[in-house]
């Protein structure tokens, strides 16, 4: 296995995956006692998973709308994400933001936006603010194929090229774009979407999303050297779309992600074909078992943490305060103390 | 087919009368074209209505990308080209994301050719979030849209006004922009069976009063309606104003309702300051001064985001307790 991890923190990364996996689950279940407005990462865990893992926590990264698992997976706690999106006092953004704007600098989630392509300038800008300051951070603009039809993504493209700053723009392509569903394609006429970037003369690298040692082991290289040269790099991570993603609201083909069946060697029943061969969690899990990197017991004591873990979670979220309205207006902008006159 | 149809009427909702005047407007217009899918949200897209629509007029359907700030410039140049597009933007955000191509080309042509180019294009998107949108799917360009000269701005109130004002708004020879909200689709209400037109830049008297004149836009209509009922019980009698059309403006229904009661409540769902409540005060503070019992009230959103948790979102919004209350008090202040 081509990879620098260590198998701790191979296990590690595996584990992140669940935990954005089983937090996931718990939210389709409980999800209606949110609304019912959310969208949920399942099957895009390993991205979100390899990215933070191949970053330093000082360097930045952006959220989307489908931000889950980019904020677990950058150290997020459950508590603090869930009970954001329960609207609650106790959110990382005391409930303001909910399911669509988890946002948190303290995990290097410096910029996001619900706006499809919307913070891909931003992180341009904070890669630009590394590079001038001379600060060293690096910064990852992550969007999906839906993003890449906006006029910001190609414009900030540009400036990223012409400018030279330090930055990865990582787009998760499974081909299912939001509110095109009809259309049954991608988003753009190119071939490939990384001919977009090309013709930017910015470095280009495409992987498949299923093997996530592999993503790691890309974006930890492409981390490495846009720290190094200040090039902008687009990482292209082909993904399976999980059946799940179009039901509103959200349902779970096949079931919640069954890790006996998984590791079992019988052909599994009432699983989708997306579980069976597609789920990077399934396929990550079966390999490191294969290569005696964790056993099924060890897997079976993890999943059984993060169950605690999110059984904890939930109560968290179901019985923190909601935020008082007087708190509405106080954030609307920061205090300015300035002026001579 | 006169204005007031041929006096059949049946119940629809309000996602169904929008889809019925589709059907009608690309039945009876062969230029009209729509760009973009989700006329009544995301959700409803799996209707019988929408999914008859989208077959029967399947090669005049186009769905694009996310790409809004594209989408309503070639609306603009497809409607310049000899078309009469009808373009759905989704959640009315999405309209910043066009906002050059509207405010800047759509809005312009027709002033800088003197009316020898034209935009003839609709575009309509959806205010009011759903629940837990939060800051970024929750805003209210109306009130920014009024600052452009050269857009006509239409905000149905319900599937009556939806059906008779996006009938007219297609056959308006200038840029359209269609406020709907979300949260009217499932409203019902009486709507004529023969295609009808709500004629832009005529308010509504959905009720008549002699007390105080609750001019609102939009979802705020039923809120005003409820609030009306309510001052009943209080001795009030409210009369209710469906503005409709922010452009044209009705100035002579809306004042001549603030000179005959002399109290005015203004009720918007967007943001207070520069809002549509500050013009319309401003206009009858100017043209009914002299009639005026008591300070005209605005009722809109306080100045920050809509935040995304429930409570604060139900606090943050008018509602027609706010309007019974504001009421209450410009009655009593005008009564001194």
């Amino acid at each position: 296995m081509n990879t620098s991890l260590a198998p701790a923190e191979q296990v590690e990364m595996w584990s992140r995956m669940l935990l954005i996996r089983r937090f996931e689950e718990l939210l389709v279940r409980v999800g209606g006692e949110t609304d019912g407005w959310y969208h949920t990462g399942i099957g895009q865990e390993g991205t979100a998973a390899a990215i933070a893992t191949a970053l330093a926590p000082t360097d930045y990264s952006n959220t989307t709308h489908r931000n889950h698992a980019h904020a677990l997976a950058r150290g997020v706690p459950p508590r603090a994400a869930l009970a954001e999106i329960f609207g609650r006092a106790t959110g990382v953004n005391r409930g303001f933001g909910g399911s669509m704007h988890i946002v948190s600098p303290e995990h290097g989630i410096v910029a996001n936006s619900a706006m499809v392509g919307g913070s891909i300038p931003a992180m341009v800008g904070t890669a630009l603010a590394s590079k001038l300051r001379g600060s060293g951070e690096v910064a990852v603009a992550c969007f999906g194929d839906g993003g890449v039809a906006e006029g910001a993504v190609y414009e900030s493209l540009c400036l990223a090229s012409l400018w030279q700053v330090p930055i990865l723009f990582v787009c998760e392509n499974d081909r299912t774009t939001e509110m095109t569903l009809e259309r049954g394609t991608g988003s753009v006429p190119t071939r490939e979407v990384a001919d977009i970037p090309r013709a930017f003369d910015i470095v280009v690298r495409a992987v498949d999303g299923s093997d996530v040692l592999m993503v790691h082991a890309m974006l930890a290289a492409a981390v490495e050297q846009t720290r190094r040269d200040h090039r902008p790099v687009f990482i292209e991570v082909r993904t399976q779309p999980w059946p799940g993603k179009p039901t509103d609201p959200t349902e779970l083909p096949g079931g919640a992600t069954d890790l006996a069946m998984i590791c079992s060697a019988s052909a599994p029943t009432g699983q989708t074909s997306w579980q069976v061969s597609r789920d990077p969690l399934a396929l990550l899990l079966r390999d490191l078992i294969a290569r005696g990197v964790l056993t099924v017991a060890e897997a079976t004591t993890i999943d059984d943490q993060i169950a605690a873990e999110l059984e904890d979670t939930l109560e968290f979220a179901r019985t923190s305060p909601w935020p008082s309205p007087q708190d509405a207006f106080a954030l609307a902008g920061a205090t300015t103390t300035s002026g001579d006159v | 087919m006169s204005h007031q149809g041929n006096g059949a009427e049946r119940e629809l909702t309000h996602a169904e009368a929008i889809f019925e005047t589709l059907d009608y407007i690309l039945s009876t217009t062969p230029e009209s074209i729509v760009i973009g899918g989700a006329w009544a949200g995301v959700v409803r897209d799996r209707d019988p209505g929408w999914r008859r629509l989208a077959e029967a007029f399947a090669d005049r359907i186009h769905y694009p990308p996310i790409a809004e700030l594209a989408v309503c410039g070639i609306g603009t140049g497809a409607a310049m080209g000899g078309l009469r597009p009808l373009v759905n933007l989704g959640m009315a955000s999405y309209a910043f994301q066009g906002w050059p191509q509207l405010v800047n080309e759509a809005a312009n042509i027709h002033y800088m050719t003197e009316g020898r180019s034209r935009a003839p294009m609709v575009l309509h998107f959806f205010s009011g979030g759903r629940p837990g949108s939060a800051a970024q799917h929750t805003h209210h360009p109306e009130a920014s849209l009024w600052n452009v000269p050269g857009l006509e701005i239409v905000l149905p109130s319900g599937p009556r006004e939806v059906a008779g004002l996006l009938l007219s708004a297609a056959e308006s020879d200038n840029p359209t922009v269609f406020v709907n909200h979300l949260g009217l689709l499932d409203e019902r209400a009486l709507v004529p069976e023969h295609p009808f037109r709500i004629p832009l830049g005529k308010a509504g008297v959905v009720r008549a009063g002699a007390d105080v004149s609750i001019v609102a836009v939009s979802i705020a209509v039923r809120e005003a309606v409820l609030a009306a009922a309510e001052l009943v019980g209080d001795g009030i009698d409210a009369e209710v104003i469906d503005v409709r059309t922010l452009v044209p403006f009705d100035r002579e229904t809306i004042c001549a309702s603030a000179a005959r009661t002399g109290r005015v409540i203004v009720v918007e769902g967007g943001q207070l300051t520069s809002g549509i409540g500050a013009e319309i005060a401003a206009v009858i503070g100017s043209e009914c001064f002299g009639q005026l019992l008591a300070p005209i009230r605005r009722i809109a959103v306080p100045d920050c985001p809509i935040p995304a948790s429930p409570v604060l979102k139900g606090q943050l919004e008018p509602s027609c307790r706010d309007i019974a209350a504001a009421a209450r008090a410009v009655v009593q202040e005008g009564n001194r």
